[in-house]
């Protein structure tokens, strides 16, 4: 027995089951929140003392998975996602439904796995598993809205899954292996049609232009904590993956400029300010996907860098709307503002969070994305060099001014909720120490990224390019504010590519759904004529008057056999000839 | 629920309110206005050697920061009016034209218990 589950207590993966399994049997409260919060501690300790390699190769069904792949690179990865696990623990210690405590357990669990996974097939069961554990997260809160948002947003992830599997067997089939490593070593003229599947499959997780809107659909319907949970993995995985599988890839370079450039409008008029974090953690994306697109140990310590910031301050800022939302009943723009009277705390974590994504110095930001723009300098790429200096200042104006501004100060909303509970002020309060630390200690990051780093992102001229940028723009905004030329925040939702699936394709389907039931229907008409024809022969023959009646239904009966016994004689002769 | 009462606030709430004064507003943008010069000084005492020649240039991202924030604002007003729709457009099946269910939440007024 012990032989036979050696290879799976190689990976943490074990522990989140374990908990999840373990998690209802015991009493309700606080003793289920403490495993929630035991659990990521253990396996963060795990994977800090993993010793390099490959552990946990095991065959299943005749393939030759790997559990546990220990390197830089997923070390990195499986560290941030327990620390965000843990650290979302803390903050949903109030949470007494089991549901989603198991969910945050197993979808915690299931990426880890997924950035340990040493083979494609193993990536693959992670995958899918992220995508059913997570969709619970939306699902409890229990409305007719989360349950249909829920069911999109799990159509699309297992759709995902589903493209992912068919590209592996394609894979498979070209080049015999699973293994999950640089797929291609070429440009996409030279990939396969497995390869194309996989990258698309990473692309929809990875929220690519046009396969995005899953994201700011769903989050936002989560749960207070479910969102901070959601927030965390999914995405980074997909990030993971691309910088595993397609580091160097010319194409993501220009598809991370996209990602960077758009949702910065989008979030700028988004009213619900979790909505708002969904557009700007997809910005966010863009600029790691640069960082993998651009493919040198600078770009890919960058991406990596950026991932394990991102993920703290994208949580910080979602704790700090969230407990907004848990005291008030609302996250929208439009009725919020002034509460930095009486949640002066949160406020102040909020503001950190928003320091940190913005990049100002000494925040964790500064030091991870400036090595993907360097990196996107250093290899000649002056326009996406642009764009994302051009998102630098719009993540300032979205996620670095709207969410704070428009929660916490802008009008006086007339609201005085009660500062936020201690569990939660005491997450955000580790998440935003974490972002300082980053900020200020950039070493300690720097000595965990994939490849040795050679960096100092502490320059003057760094410094002042960056408070130059940063600062002008809060001038912008102060002044558009001052004088009546910032928009108001309105009651409103925006349009995204989504309304091609939600509104257009449904009426389209409506359309050709008229015309078959019209066609249908005349056919039925011309079906029912012959059937009522058929009906009046037959009558005419055995009704009241017709020739067969007097003949007696057995002696009909006879009849028929007769004849259908001679027909099948006859068959059998002519077959025998 | 709504009395815009601003008593029995803690220390920092406190002293926060004591500047929502217009003058003490307008003296915080002069401040950043003074703020932001001095950091375009600095650029004629420090040359930049970037990695393309525009960085180099006196204030390169001090226009760059302040255009492209303006320039965000002006066009997310346009945007707005093309792709901006009513909160129950997609009504039922979407979260933003319903409440958040109260008994997840712990709605508490500034003073409860």
């Amino acid at each position: 027995m012990a032989e036979l589950l050696h290879p799976y207590l190689q990976s943490p993966v074990y522990l989140f089951v374990l908990g999840a399994l373990i998690l209802p049997l015991l009493p309700k409260g606080n003793v289920r929140a403490l495993i929630t919060i035991i659990v990521p501690i253990l396996s963060g300790f795990l994977i800090w003392n993993a010793t390099p390699g490959l552990h946990g190769v095991t065959t299943l069904a005749g393939i030759e998975v790997t559990l546990m792949r220990v390197d830089k690179l997923s070390v990195i990865f499986g560290l941030i996602f327990s620390t965000a696990a843990f650290l979302a623990a803390i903050y949903a210690w109030h949470v007494k439904d089991w549901v989603q405590q198991i969910a945050t357990l197993l979808y915690a669990g299931t990426a880890i796995g997924a950035v340990f996974a040493g083979d494609l097939i193993s990536l693959f069961v992670y995958w899918e598993g992220t995508a059913l554990a997570s969709v619970f997260l939306i699902w409890a809160r229990r409305t007719r809205g989360a349950y249909a948002t829920g069911m999109r947003y799990l159509i699309i992830q297992i759709g995902s899954g589903v493209i992912l599997i068919a590209g592996i067997a394609l894979h498979y089939r070209a080049t015999g292996s699973i293994a999950f490593d640089r797929l291609t070593g070429a440009g996409p003229e030279s990939w396969g049609l497995g390869t194309w599947f996989i990258f698309i499959a990473f692309g929809i997780k990875c929220a690519f232009p046009l396969m995005h809107n899953w994201l700011q659909d769903s989050y936002p319907a989560a749960t207070v904590t479910g969102t901070v949970t959601l927030s965390a993995f999914t995405t980074k995985m997909a990030v993971y993956c691309l910088a595993r599988a397609f580091p160097g890839t010319e194409m993501l370079v220009y598809i991370g400029a996209i990602m960077t450039l758009f949702p910065i409008f989008f979030a700028e008029i988004e009213n619900d300010l979790r909505r708002v974090l969904a557009y700007s953690l997809n910005n966010q994306l863009g600029f790691m996907v640069v960082g993998v697109g651009v493919g040198t140990e600078l770009a890919l310590n960058g991406a990596a860098a950026h991932a394990f910031c991102h993920i703290l301050y994208k949580a910080l800022l979602f704790m700090s709307v969230g407990a907004v939302l848990f005291r008030t009943g609302t996250s929208k723009a439009s009725e919020l503002g002034g509460l930095y009277r009486t949640m002066p705390l949160t406020m102040i974590f909020c503001i950190v969070g928003a320091a940190s994504i913005s990049a100002f110095p000494l925040f964790s930001g500064f030091v991870s994305k400036s090595l993907i723009l360097d990196a996107a300098a250093e290899n000649r790429y002056p326009w996406v060099w642009a764009v994302l200096v051009f998102a630098s200042a719009g993540v300032l104006s979205h996620s670095g001014i709207k969410i704070p501004y428009f929660a916490f100060f802008s009008h006086d909303s007339g609201k005085r909720p009660k500062e936020a509970p201690t569990h939660m002020l005491i997450a955000m309060g580790l998440t935003a120490f974490a972002c300082i630390f980053v900020g200020v200690f950039p070493s300690t990051l720097y000595a965990l990224l994939p490849y040795e780093v050679n960096y100092q992102p502490y320059t003057v001229a760094h410094v002042l390019a960056q408070l130059q940028l940063l600062v002008f723009a809060l001038l912008a905004f102060a002044l558009l504010m001052r004088y009546g030329f910032f928009p108001a925040e309105t009651r409103t939702i925006n349009l995204d590519t989504d309304w091609f699936y939600r509104r257009f394709a449904p009426s389209v389907l409506g359309l050709v759904m008229a015309v078959i039931r019209t066609v249908w229907g005349e056919l039925a008409r011309g079906a029912g004529h012959s059937v009522n024809a058929a009906q009046l022969l037959l009558q005419r023959l055995y009704g009241p008057g017709g020739r067969f009646e007097h003949v007696q239904p057995t002696g009909a009966m006879v009849l028929w056999l007769a004849i259908l016994l001679g027909a099948a004689l006859a068959v059998n002769l002519i077959s025998l000839t | 629920m709504a009395d815009k009462s601003n008593d029995n606030l803690g220390p920092i709430g406190k002293a926060l309110t004591k500047l929502e004064q217009p003058q003490i507003i307008m003296k915080m943008i002069y401040g950043l206005a003074g703020f932001c010069a001095l950091l375009l000084i600095a650029d004629f005492f420090h040359l930049r050697h970037g990695k393309f020649e525009s960085e180099d240039l006196i204030g390169f991202y001090a226009f760059f920061g302040f255009l492209a924030f303006a320039f965000i604002i002006f066009a997310t007003k346009v945007l707005k009016n093309i792709i901006g729709r009513r909160e129950d457009y997609y009504a039922p099946d979407v979260i933003d034209a319903e409440d958040y269910p109260e008994g997840e939440l712990d709605v508490k007024e500034h003073g409860d218990g």
